[in-house]
């Protein structure tokens, strides 16, 4: 199944949770937050989030802004 | 000390902390211009980055109070998505709400403006929106339900000063309960104690001092002209005249007074 990660495409098996890819995908312990198709998906519903076929997950974190 | 919102503060110069030689020289300027409140912004990860992201230990250690912004936003939707993200990773219901309509001036685009501010307020957040100084616009952001308005001098990074001083007389004057931040365009330190002058509560810049000769000496400068402005203010500054002028000394029992007849 391919999903597009940090606008990279990724081949992963079905029904992996965001959890689980972020686990794999994360190598760091910066803050961030996610976005999948553009929508905000708050943290408490990373463990039940299946990611779906041609999902866009997007990791976002803090940088200087004016 | 003065109410922001939710939180008492003493400083009236809210400060950007994007566009500085070096995060250290960031640190600096905020400490050298005593500010409490600093805007903050969100990006995508860099991939295959392997440094970790020190911005964020940078700020925390400022001790201030985090205004994220929206900024890159075009619409509505991207704004709201992006304010909702912010909330979670600097843990603040605050939020500067910019939602450009053009890429030439970065003005902001009002309609997607009130459309993402009357969203964001039904969701619990305290939204700062960065707007024109079009009286119309401010008034239906108020009608939404924001207590803070932070209307533009000039265009973001302009440095050109307050364009419009009679528009923003008119915000001052039609909202005397809402907290008026200008905004961007601001150069000078006289443009903010010019700002402050006319009773805005406060300024918020960026440019100005990240991308001076010497951010930390600005900084101080910016933080004397900002509560030299409030002072005027408050002290209550004498009306312009345009007939004579009037001499400033007593001239009752001047010494010599009718020798130069």
């Amino acid at each position: 199944m391919k999903i597009i990660f940090n606008d990279q495409l990724l081949l992963i098996g079905p029904g992996t949770t965001l959890s689980q890819l972020l686990e794999i995908k994360l190598n760091h312990t910066n803050a961030f937050a996610i976005a999948i198709n553009h929508r905000f998906v708050p943290k408490e519903k990373y463990e039940t989030i299946f990611l779906q076929e041609n999902d866009i997950v997007h990791v976002i974190t803090p940088m200087q802004g004016g | 000390m003065w109410q922001l919102a939710d939180k008492t503060i003493s400083s009236r110069l809210l400060l950007g902390t994007a566009q500085y030689p070096s995060l250290k020289i960031m640190q600096e300027s905020v400490a050298a211009a005593e500010a409490e409140v600093v805007t903050v912004s969100l990006r995508r990860q860099i991939i295959h980055s392997p440094q970790e992201n020190t911005f964020f230990d940078y700020i925390k250690s400022l001790d201030c109070h985090l205004l994220p912004n929206t900024a890159g936003c075009r619409n509505a939707d991207d704004a709201i998505t992006t304010a909702q993200m912010a909330r979670e990773i600097f843990g603040t219901h605050w939020i500067k709400l910019e939602v450009i309509g053009d890429d030439h001036t970065l003005q902001p685009d009002p309609f997607e403006l009130i459309n993402a501010a009357n969203s964001l307020i039904k969701m619990g957040f305290e939204v700062f929106p960065y707007c024109t100084d079009d009286f119309i616009v401010c008034q239906r952001l108020v009608d939404c339900g924001c207590k803070v308005l932070m209307p533009w001098a000039a265009p973001i990074g302009s440095g050109r000063g307050i364009i419009a001083p009679h528009a923003l007389e008119i915000l001052r004057l039609r909202f005397p309960n809402i907290i008026l931040i200008v905004d961007a365009g601001i150069g000078k330190p006289s443009h903010a104690a010019e700002a402050m002058e006319r009773g805005f509560d406060a300024v918020l810049l960026n440019s100005a001092i990240a991308r001076a000769n010497q951010p930390v000496q600005m900084a101080h400068a910016f933080k004397h002209a900002v509560w030299a402005g409030r002072d005027a203010y408050e002290a209550g500054m004498i009306p312009e005249r345009n007939d004579a002028a009037v001499s400033c000394t007593p001239l009752i029992d001047t010494p010599f007074w009718l020798a130069g007849r």
